[in-house]
């Protein structure tokens, strides 16, 4: 802890080696901590970046009598929160949580394949997809659009819309199966 | 905020959410304010040890080396300040550095300006020298020349004593000027013979080739002198006078002759002390100085030179190491 105490004198005279020593200590643990929440590796980077960038121009304001981890999570929570309510509230995620399911038979066992990993092989399968195919896939698996609405928004019969939405999830279906052994996880309502 | 909640967070972050649980936890999150998840979030962060959670990269030191660089793009101070701030700096240091050594060469090039070149002869002693223009001049004995290298390309001007041969490279615009105690030689591109001696009466001007004008520096009296002319300035009476000649009298000393036309004994005797650096004296009742003597020296030959003398006036003499002494 002195040697921490060390370090943030350091940093708050502008010293990057003291600023790098800390950034060591917490870099990692702040990854794996704001990732588990996050889901996107990309979108974790660029949040522990920009909280250690905006630590280094807050040097100076610095109280060496608070503690740094809880300054390091009060600068990180409002943009996690709401990185965290974005990936939980999304149609793919919910995709996602069924493919789990479905892959391990049981919900008490760590997925095999993480959300981003999904991600990918999602949007790697939607590229055999004609436009149409694609939009209604889109609004209706990651946008959470009825087919109600999607027939609204694309001008299409609501009819077009599931067959149209059919054709793709058998397409993505076949495609994938090189990528996920398992496709039977989409909501086929 | 439940245990219930706590739990389906932990099952959210480590992928365990059934299609049952995660409704009920998008429930949950939705109904919650922000505080309380807050707290619940700060409690794990303050309390979970790292190894709980598992890191989706293999290469994780790359990951913290490649966010730091990122960072440090960032935190530290751009490239171009930087480059400027050298900049600065290097002017910084530079500028005295720079300062001395334009005082140092300033004062080098006031030396320089002032610098003289002068080149002499002893008596009984020839030179050759070349100016900077290419002009070659040939000092008999006991003559000083003096230029100054700085800007003499603008401005070829030199001083003058003594007798000299002077080959003028030829300048179109800038004039050569040699200027004696009493006159100016102003010449374009020329070949002449210059004789200017405090020791003689007259200033001699031998023209070979081109022209060259002549001033008076004190009356600024003028003379122009054409080819194998020469030209006498009489240093008493300050007047110019011309005489057309063969040409070969004036500038015989480059051919290791002396050659005299009715020239004053006087005059005859001083060039040849000149000649061989000796001292020559007469101890005769009668007045010699003035008797005009025509005839032709060697410069190798001091003894054959005296000879002529001995027998043009029947005199004998001594030669008493620098000294000769003429008796009757």
């Amino acid at each position: 802890m002195n040697t921490e105490k060390h370090y943030i004198t350091g940093l708050k005279q502008g010293k990057h080696r003291d600023f790098e020593a800390l950034y060591r200590v917490y870099a990692d643990k702040l990854y794996r901590y704001c990732y588990s929440f996050i889901k996107n590796r990309e979108e974790t980077e660029d949040l522990v970046q920009e909280l250690f960038i905006s630590l280094w121009n807050q040097r100076e304001n610095i109280q060496l009598e608070n503690s740094l981890s809880k300054l390091l999570f009060t600068m990180a929570k409002n943009r996690l929160i709401n990185s965290y309510r974005a990936t939980l509230n999304s149609p793919v995620f919910e995709d996602y949580v069924l493919f789990c399911n479905t892959l391990s038979g049981s919900s008490q066992t760590e997925a095999m394949i993480d959300f981003q990993d999904f991600c990918y092989h999602l949007n790697r399968a939607k590229r055999l997809l004609n436009e149409t195919q694609r939009e209604v896939f889109t609004l209706s698996k990651e946008n959470g659009l009825s087919h109600k609405e999607i027939a609204q928004r694309m001008n299409l019969s609501e009819q077009t819309i599931k067959n149209q939405l059919s054709i793709a999830m058998k397409m993505m279906s076949e495609a994938l199966k090189n990528f996920l052994p398992m496709m039977l996880f989409f909501r086929l309502i | 905020m439940t245990m219930d909640t706590k739990k389906l967070l932990s099952d959210y972050r480590h992928n365990r959410l059934t299609p049952e649980s995660l409704f009920l936890l998008r429930k949950e999150s939705a109904g919650t304010d922000t505080s309380r998840l807050e707290l619940l979030m700060e409690d794990l962060w303050e309390s979970e040890p790292l190894d709980v959670l598992s890191d989706p990269d293999s290469d994780r030191n790359d990951r913290t080396d490649r966010m730091l660089k990122r960072i440090s793009r960032r935190t530290r101070r751009p490239a171009v300040p930087l480059l400027y701030q050298a900049v600065t700096w290097a002017a910084a240091v530079l500028l005295p550095v720079l300062l001395c050594t334009s005082l140092f060469l300033y004062q080098r090039t006031e030396k320089v300006r002032d610098n003289l070149i002068v080149v002499t002869t002893q008596r009984g002693e020839q030179a050759s020298a070349q100016l900077p223009d290419g002009t070659v001049v040939s000092l008999n004995a006991d003559s000083k020349l003096l230029y100054r290298p700085f800007n003499y390309d603008n401005d070829r001007r030199v001083e003058f004593e003594g007798e000299g041969y002077f080959e003028v490279a030829t300048h179109p615009k800038i004039p050569f000027m040699v200027e004696t105690p009493d006159i100016r030689v102003c010449v374009l591109g020329t070949k002449f013979n210059l004789k200017a001696r405090s020791s003689n009466s007259f200033v001699e001007v031998m023209l070979d080739e081109g022209k060259v004008e002549l001033t008076d520096l004190t009356s600024q009296a003028r003379l122009l002198l054409q080819p194998l002319e020469k030209g006498t300035f009489d240093r008493e009476q300050r007047t110019f006078s011309v005489v057309k000649t063969g040409g070969k009298e004036v500038s015989s000393w480059r051919q290791g002759e002396m050659v005299f036309y009715r020239t004053p004994l006087k005059e005859v005797l001083k060039a040849i002390e000149n000649q061989y650096g000796v001292n020559i004296t007469i101890h005769v009742d009668e007045q010699l100085d003035e008797d005009k003597f025509t005839g032709t020296f060697t410069t190798r030959n001091l003894i054959e030179s005296l000879n002529m003398i001995k027998h043009c006036y029947g005199l004998n003499y001594s030669v008493t190491g620098k000294e000769v002494a003429f008796t009757r």
